[in-house]
């Protein structure tokens, strides 16, 4: 069964078009990430899937129930992590847990059970009468992943949720998201870290200027670039001058650089980078760093778009 | 209805771990009725069995008998405090007005007398200060009693002209006498204005004024609660609930109303077993616009918390009305000193009908009557603040 269907989702924000006519569905108890960098449009993606947002165009069922008709009940298939810390920092967790599992319509022994599973699922037991004000960046994002998980969601929305957190703390996180997959639930992941999005997901759509540019497994996308390998190579001066250089390098599939940084796709690093380094000679440039990574995501994104997910 | 409960609740339980919230919903309004009663001497409880009738200045300048009549109609008034002066001049008894040693000043004419035995009376001349508080009684009181007096040389001249040998004078005298003891007696009484003192700054208008004032004060940080709701995405957040805007709005209204209805309720109290007011003598009137204030404050702080995009903007949004509302609303000064223009425009401010029902009710007596009027257009003016702030919230979802 397809647990989230979007057809044709646009949205215009002034003169900016944010999502350009989005279609994909996630087959129910799958983690569906969209990877993309900064400004793709996922954001905006997810929003409209919670409702917050309304489509310019498009439609979204979830669980079978058109947002647009039976909002509701698709609201009540539906937890969501936003990006945010959106918590009363005034509050304690269990006070939190306690006000948001009202608002999902949990009252009496339900909401108290369902607080206490929460708050060992997240690790916060034994510090659930602290106020959250208090807390470490990596505890506010588990609390707010746990609010989200009160009422027992089908499909879980996740906005970025390691944003920003200790590594431990997305560790901790990364490792629950994959508990509550294998128990069922369906996973909607937004992120612009790929090692993420390659250790989570069964199906991947990489974002860009408000389009999906490619979708599958990790496997399918990384299909897209063959085999090469992806170089990253600091040098002393300024990019442009050598790029234009290296680009005609026989091998050298794409170039894209950034401050003295550049990005290459190469169909075998071995053979190209003795040509590279003897054109960095003739130029008087110095090679400070180099960085061979075997195919990836980023190297899909590049492929795709020619720049680094991180630009 | 539960969603809405659960918000307030919540929004109660936050406002309440807030200090700022008790400063100044409780402690400024405290302090500051202090301060001014302190200030303006609001605090020198009148004696138990004190005479609080205005003291009205009978200058009798008539030359004949009637107008000694007249004097002994006045002091059987039970409204007006009657003190004769035949001998101080023009000039000295406006002095006593002007100063307040005495409210008004009645000054019998000239040939009074002969005119009434001509049946052509003279008017009487009343002398009273704009301002006063006992301007309108004593008024009615003069007139009614001089009206008395008229009326009786009235009768004695008809029943002269019926039967003839009767004495004018000797009758008069009879009928004045029977008005001592009239078959039907309309009992009236001033309630006393425990705490007026002589510039009209009594604690029946510093306490409400002080009440209304750091009700609007009070509604920052609600504001900023509202603000930070929405600056923090717990807003947003909740809509992907089955909450609705409408929830949202509702319950943090009713949160805020509870905040300043419990405000205005330990003010009231404390006015009236701390500073000796009498609002619980009125205890429906109390009630009825005490609820309005409420209604109408808390619906400016909903507005308020729409509007703001920040804590400072919530602090400047909350202060604005607070000094505008306060100022023009007679919080600061009676209203009643001033022009009728100013007037005209200080009731533009909801303070103003606050100010006008709470005095209404500490000063007059009078019941249910006189506060229907500032209770109506409370409540207005708290539907249209919560039509403002739902249209804003309704705009910026948009």
């Amino acid at each position: 069964m397809k647990a989230i269907e979007v057809k044709n989702l646009k949205k215009t924000f002034d003169n900016t078009q944010a999502v350009q006519g989005i279609s994909f569905d996630i087959t129910q108890g799958q983690i569906f990430s969209l990877l993309g960098p900064n400004g793709a449009g996922k954001t905006t993606t997810i929003s409209i899937l919670s409702t917050l947002l309304k489509p310019d165009s498009g439609s979204v069922t979830l669980m079978g129930y058109d947002l647009k008709q039976e909002t509701s009940k698709a609201k009540a298939c539906l937890g969501v992590v936003p990006q945010d810390i959106a918590l009363y920092e005034d509050l304690t967790a269990a006070e939190n847990l306690n006000f948001w599992g009202k608002m999902y319509g949990l009252r009496g022994n339900l909401l108290k059970k369902r607080i206490q599973v929460v708050l060992e699922m997240i690790g916060l037991d034994d510090r659930k009468n602290e106020r959250v004000g208090k807390y470490s960046g990596g505890m506010k994002r588990r609390v707010n992943i746990g609010v989200a998980l009160l009422h027992n969601p089908k499909i879980l929305f996740m906005d970025e949720p390691t944003v920003g957190i200790d590594p431990q703390s997305r560790r901790h996180i990364l490792d629950s998201i994959k508990l509550l997959n294998q128990q069922g639930m369906t996973v909607l992941y937004t992120t612009h870290y790929m090692e993420e999005a390659q250790e989570l997901s069964d199906q991947i759509a990489i974002m860009d200027k408000g389009r999906i540019i490619a979708m599958g497994t990790q496997a399918e996308l990384i299909k897209i670039v063959g085999q090469s390998d992806r170089l990253t190579i600091e040098i002393d001066k300024d990019h442009s001058q050598i790029m234009d250089l290296w680009q005609s390098v026989p091998g050298v599939q794409k170039i894209s650089g950034v401050n003295g940084s550049l990005d290459l796709l190469a169909e075998d690093s071995n053979q190209v980078l003795p040509r590279l380094f003897e054109i960095a000679a003739v130029n008087n440039t110095r090679i400070t760093a180099i960085n061979i990574q075997e195919p990836n995501l980023e190297a899909v994104f590049l492929h795709l778009t020619g720049k680094a997910l991180r630009d | 209805m539960n969603r809405i409960f659960d918000i307030t609740l919540n929004d109660l339980r936050q406002l309440l771990r807030d200090r700022q919230t008790f400063l100044f919903l409780l402690l400024m309004p405290i302090a500051f009725t202090l301060l001014f009663g302190l200030a303006f001497g609001s605090f020198n409880k009148p004696e138990a069995n004190a005479d609080t009738r205005p003291i009205v200045v009978f200058n009798n300048q008539d030359d004949g008998n009637l107008g000694n009549q007249l004097a002994d109609i006045f002091s059987g008034s039970n409204l007006i405090q009657i003190k004769t002066e035949q001998n101080q001049n023009q000039t000295e008894l406006e002095s006593l007005v002007k100063n307040d040693s005495v409210a008004a000043v009645v000054t019998v004419p000239t040939g009074y007398t002969a005119s009434l035995k001509s049946d052509q009376p003279i008017v009487l001349e009343l002398l009273i200060k704009q301002n006063n508080n006992h301007a309108y009684l004593i008024e009615t009181e003069v007139k009614k009693l001089s009206n008395r007096m008229v009326q009786s040389t009235k009768i004695s001249h008809t029943l002269v002209r019926l039967i003839p040998g009767l004495s004018f004078e000797e009758n008069l005298n009879k009928i004045n006498k029977a008005w001592r003891n009239p078959p039907i007696v309309i009992s009236s009484q001033i309630v006393p204005n425990q705490q007026n003192n002589s510039n009209g700054m009594s604690a029946a208008q510093t306490a409400p004024g002080m009440m209304l004032q750091f009700s609007l004060a009070g509604l920052l940080t609600a504001g900023q609660m509202i603000v930070n709701e929405r600056k923090s995405r717990v807003f947003q957040r909740l809509l992907t609930t089955a909450t609705s805007q409408y929830h949202i709005l509702f319950g943090h209204y009713f949160a805020i109303l509870a905040l300043v209805f419990v405000q205005f309720v330990i003010l009231i109290l404390f006015g009236q077993f701390i500073m000796g007011l009498d609002y619980l003598n009125q205890a429906l009137p109390t009630f009825l616009l005490t609820l309005a204030c409420a209604m109408c404050i808390a619906a400016i702080g909903l507005l308020i918390g729409m509007l703001a995009k920040s804590d400072d903007q919530a602090i400047i949004f909350a202060l604005i009305p607070m000094f505008i509302f306060s100022g023009l609303g007679g919080a600061w000064m009676p209203l009643e000193f001033t022009g009728k223009t100013f007037q005209t425009i200080g009731h533009l401010s909801p303070v103003a009908w606050g100010m006008d029902g709470f005095k209404s009710i500490l000063n007059a007596n009078t019941g249910l009557e006189t506060i229907w009027l500032p209770v109506i257009v409370l409540f207005g003016y708290g539907v249209l603040f919560f039509l403002a702030a739902a249209f804003t919230l309704k705009t910026k979802q948009n």
